[in-house]
């Protein structure tokens, strides 16, 4: 009796680890509403500030970090979606509100020609045309974007051969050596910082140039 | 010859010892650059763990979570509530292309040409003429049919000729193509001479369309239809 109830219990003993660990894995329903509430929670934000945007008649992006795409929209319609190919992201978490664009900087900014008005003799005279105008492929595809609230976006185009590939590579290692740099020396002034560096195609890089200038509003989303 | 050497051994000494002082001052600059770095991680960290711990606290059931999707679904039919009733026109002034929309649907792509960003300064003022396509939400002011471009100062100004004080002389007419559209502060959709030019950012800040297109646009759209340029 007393071997038959030792056999049971080594069986159990045995059984019981194996059967734990081929149960599914159930996670606590108070812990996957709460996850629940969450989302909901940041949606729920995220809907507020959009509606705000989509009030007015302008045109706003959503910098949608968690599901790595940019939207061009205009009340509460987008019209143009961008991939992002890869996203980092330092210092202080955004709060999922509007932001208002203050500044556009890009080693090689695009220059607006100027118009030179025409002598008399030039209007009888010349019939050729040349345009000079500023157009996509003018727009920088490297460029950076500070936004209110110490935010300031890097952007970069894909790699497309060695030498933006190594240019690429000098700029990433030079953004995580400057960065806690900028951290402390905005920490010393009390001011807010937060860097995201995001990787975009080189259309969807210039096409985000031309279409966002300075003023237009947008919201990160990154609820994560 | 000995007054030679210790003066090449005394050289010897003091570039040894500017080579240390070089490298010393190195150390210090890179443990200082370290010591930065280090700080910088360190609150960098600190603000995430702060912010991330910064939640409300909401109490969780199956009620709350109703709640939270009905008060969102609210938030989302008010969004869709703002989009334009009925057709509308989306216009990218980067690939220069117009969309004749009506809801989710693009009924009609057409190429046109968009503003050219160019400066124009005034010689003899102090004016400026920027020729951007204006950006944002417009609409539909009045329809023309045969209009004739009332030639504002800047274009006497780029083709280098005196700007006129009588009304008649800025009349000109066919240029415009059969139809314009006003979206307001002298902007306009009109046809074009230069179909060649269809494609490219050449205007003063009017959006150009080819003849059929035009057509489609001014049949499509009534006063007040909504225009989103971006």
């Amino acid at each position: 009796m007393k071997l038959r109830f030792i056999c049971l219990l080594l069986c159990l003993f045995i059984i019981s680890p194996i059967s734990i660990a081929a149960m599914p894995e159930t996670v606590h329903p108070a812990l996957a509403s709460m996850e629940g509430v969450n989302s909901l929670e940041a949606e729920n934000q995220l809907l507020k500030s959009e509606l705000e945007l989509a009030k007015k008649p302008h045109i706003y992006f959503i910098f949608d970090l968690e599901n790595a795409t940019i939207s061009l929209k205009s009340r509460g319609m987008e019209f143009k979606k961008m991939k992002i190919e890869d996203i980092k992201l330092w210092g202080r978490p955004v709060n999922t509100k509007p932001y208002t664009l203050l500044k556009r900087s890009s080693l090689f900014t695009p220059k607006r020609e100027k118009i030179k008005p025409k002598k008399a003799e030039e209007t009888k005279e010349t019939k050729t045309f040349e345009i000079k105008a500023l157009e996509l492929e003018d727009m920088p595809a490297s460029y950076r974007l500070t936004l209110d609230e110490g935010i300031v976006i890097s952007v970069r185009a894909k790699s497309s051969g060695v030498f933006s590939a190594l240019s690429n590579a000098v700029y990433r290692i030079n953004w995580y050596l400057s960065r806690p740099i900028l951290t402390l020396w905005n920490s010393v002034r009390n001011k807010p910082f937060t860097a995201i560096y995001i990787t975009l195609t080189k259309e969807d890089a210039r096409s985000l140039y031309w279409h966002f200038p300075e003023g237009t509003r947008s919201i990160i989303y990154n609820p994560s | 010859m000995n007054t030679i050497k210790d003066s090449m051994g005394k050289g010897l000494k003091g570039l040894m010892t500017q080579k240390k002082k070089i490298f010393l001052i190195s150390i210090i600059v890179l443990a200082v650059f370290l010591v930065m770095e280090a700080a910088g991680y360190f609150l960098s960290s600190r603000s995430t763990t702060h912010l991330k711990t910064d939640s409300k606290d909401v109490k969780v059931n199956t009620k709350s979570l109703n709640v939270f999707k009905a008060r969102n679904n609210v938030l989302k039919n008010r969004l869709a509530g703002l989009s334009p009733k009925g057709t509308y026109i989306v216009v990218d002034t980067a690939l220069n292309r117009l969309y004749l929309k009506k809801g989710d649907k693009t009924l009609k792509e057409i190429v046109i040409s968009a503003g050219s960003g160019g400066i124009l300064e005034d010689p003899a003022g102090n004016r400026e003429w920027v020729f951007d396509t204006p950006r944002g939400e417009l609409s539909v002011q009045s329809k023309t049919v045969d209009p004739v471009w009332i030639k504002p100062d800047w274009a006497f100004i780029e083709e280098g000729e005196p700007v006129p004080q009588n009304f008649k002389e800025r009349v000109e007419e066919g240029v415009l193509g059969e139809y314009a559209l006003s979206i307001g502060n002298g902007y306009l959709i009109h046809g074009t001479l230069y179909t060649r030019l269809l494609g490219r950012n050449v205007t003063h800040g009017c959006i150009r369309v080819g003849d059929e297109d035009l057509k489609a646009v001014y049949n499509t759209s009534t006063i007040g239809t909504k225009v989103i340029i971006f």
